[in-house]
């Protein structure tokens, strides 16, 4: 009993911390300016829609069976684009961060295509893929490329030499040093990277599918903005962000070290 | 005591497996990768100019790299491609700007408010990881179709880095700096000013340069969705004019852009961190 009682009085003391509080007056005052400029008119009523319609149509939407036909879309072709890129990216990144030479010729490579606009290249896939969900699989993948090749060759290059000098010692193969010396010794940079993978996953699936698909959580935000449903749109995007924030969470636990608090 | 000496064998094997397979003194030149690299570039453009010219490849499909590179003056001149350059760059530049100012203001409370660093630094880091772009409808209805919507939203992806990089490097100065700053009794301004700046500027402009990359890949895919102005427009429309080998110059010029901004942004982080 006085275990559970000092368990719900650190319940409340956390509640009460400075940090919560602020939070919670952000988030109402945001909410209050929010209801006002709903309530006022100021804006075109249908754009910023009272939060009890977001809410409501955030409840009818889990309701409809075309949103989990739609979430499911999505998801699978996020998983399969970080499959097939984040397996890709990483074989590329064993090579060229365990050979140098390799690294030094085509390194830059990777890196410089990393930094473009992976939607431009949408065009291309459409012409090659066709516009249903083998053109954001491939978009997907190429997105996720780049971030898991990087971070693999930065995270065998980091790797301790003693370790891999213990697994040449005891005559390992090539696989078996990929197995037990290499792959356990990168799973914080692997998982760095498919924290970046993930997200960028996220945007060009969802940004093909806006531009061109007839099913997908994008295709339902355009649909939904095109009929002038702007709460609709609010709550897929409430839906969308929900799930990539919690996506990330998972990945960026992984990516620390186990007992390791979250930054401060 | 084993394992020690499996540990000192160890390193005897790889010195002498080093020793015996060190690469030749050629490879070992800094400038013999690049040219393995871009030739290796050219190797695969020559395969796919021949591939095209035995009728292997379709060229509505993938064109001869001959014709994409004979489809860039057409770009120049009747495709504006110089203005729509500038007019992405201002674009980019413009967000970038707004990002640093904000952002920067951001990180300078996130550093000097314990509090405000603890109750929103997780927010921040949730908008860098939600999908902003797909924001830009909501943002079209706010500012319309037009060169607003698409700063705002490179403002929105560019401004996590800047704030999280900005306190981060704020709070990492080192406690001998400030103990010096504080002997010369330096103003608050004045420490700020010359002392903590100074030293947080290599962490800082390391959240700028990742800001500015993704500011770039807003920009640019928002123009791509809203068909509108600059680069990202470029392409849409010539794909939908079936201009395929203008396509893919436009296509190769926006990846241009982008790799030689990345260059120029890890040149001036490399400069900062070395003075």
């Amino acid at each position: 009993m006085a275990t559970v009682s000092l368990r719900q009085g650190a319940q409340i003391r956390g509640w009460l911390r400075p940090e919560r509080r602020l939070q919670l007056a952000t988030l109402a005052g945001l909410l209050a300016i929010w209801e006002t400029i709903a309530a006022s008119g100021l804006l075109y009523r249908g754009v910023v829609p009272s939060v009890t319609g977001i809410v409501t149509s955030l409840a009818t939407m889990f309701g409809k069976a075309s949103f989990w036909t739609n979430l499911s879309v999505t998801a699978s072709e996020i998983g399969l684009a970080i499959m097939i890129g984040g397996t890709l990216g990483i074989l590329v990144g064993l090579i060229l961060g365990g050979n140098r030479f390799l690294g030094a010729a085509y390194s830059p490579f990777v890196v410089y295509l990393a930094s473009t606009p992976k939607v431009i290249l949408l065009p291309i896939i459409y012409l090659m893929f066709g516009i249903g969900p083998a053109s954001k699989i491939v978009v997907g993948s190429i997105a996720c490329f780049m971030p898991m090749a990087i971070s693999t060759a930065a995270g065998m290059r980091q790797i301790n030499p003693t370790l891999i000098r213990v697994g040449w010692s005891f005559n390992l193969t090539q696989v078996q040093m990929i197995q037990y010396v290499y792959l356990p010794a990168m799973v914080a940079p692997i998982a760095n990277g498919l924290r970046i993978a993930l997200g960028s996953a996220i945007v060009v699936c969802l940004v093909a599918e806006i531009k061109f698909s007839n099913m997908g959580l994008g295709q339902m935000v355009i649909d939904s903005f095109n009929r002038s449903r702007f709460t609709e749109v609010y709550a897929a995007l409430i839906v969308i962000t929900t799930l990539a924030v919690l996506g990330n969470g998972i990945v960026d636990r992984l990516a620390r070290p186990p007992g390791s608090p979250a930054p401060r | 005591m084993r394992m020690l000496q499996s540990l000192d064998l160890a390193g005897a094997v790889s010195t002498r497996v080093s020793a015996a397979s060190r690469p030749p003194k050629w490879r070992a030149r800094p400038w013999v990768p690049r040219v393995v690299g871009l030739g290796t570039l050219v190797c695969l453009l020559v395969v796919l100019e021949g591939l095209c010219a035995a009728g292997r490849v379709n060229p509505f499909l993938v064109p001869a790299p001959s014709t994409i590179i004979a489809s860039f003056p057409m770009l120049l001149v009747e495709h504006h491609l110089p203005q729509r350059f500038a007019s992405t760059i201002a674009k980019v530049c413009a967000a970038a700007l707004l990002a640093v100012l904000l952002g920067g203001f951001l990180g300078w409370a996130f550093y000097r408010s314990r509090n405000m660093r603890l109750a929103f630094r997780s927010w921040v880091v949730g908008l860098n990881a939600s999908p902003s772009i797909l924001l830009y409808p909501l943002f079209l209805i706010i500012f319309g179709r037009g060169a607003g919507t698409i700063v705002a939203l490179g403002v929105i992806s560019a401004l996590p880095p800047i704030v999280l990089k900005t306190s981060e490097g704020l709070l990492a100065t080192r406690r001998v700096l400030l103990d010096v700053g504080r002997s010369f009794n330096l103003t608050a301004f004045q420490q700020f000013r010359l002392v903590q700046f100074p030293a947080a500027l290599p962490i800082i402009f390391t959240g700028v340069r990742i800001g500015l990359i993704y500011a770039v890949i807003t920009v640019v895919g928002v123009e791509y969705l809203l068909a509108y102005g600059g680069l990202g427009e470029l392409v849409p429309d010539l794909a939908d004019r079936f201009e395929i080998p203008a396509m893919y110059a436009a296509i190769i010029f926006v990846i241009l852009v982008s790799a030689g901004f990345q260059f120029v942004v890890q040149k001036v982080e490399r400069w900062l961190q070395s003075v």
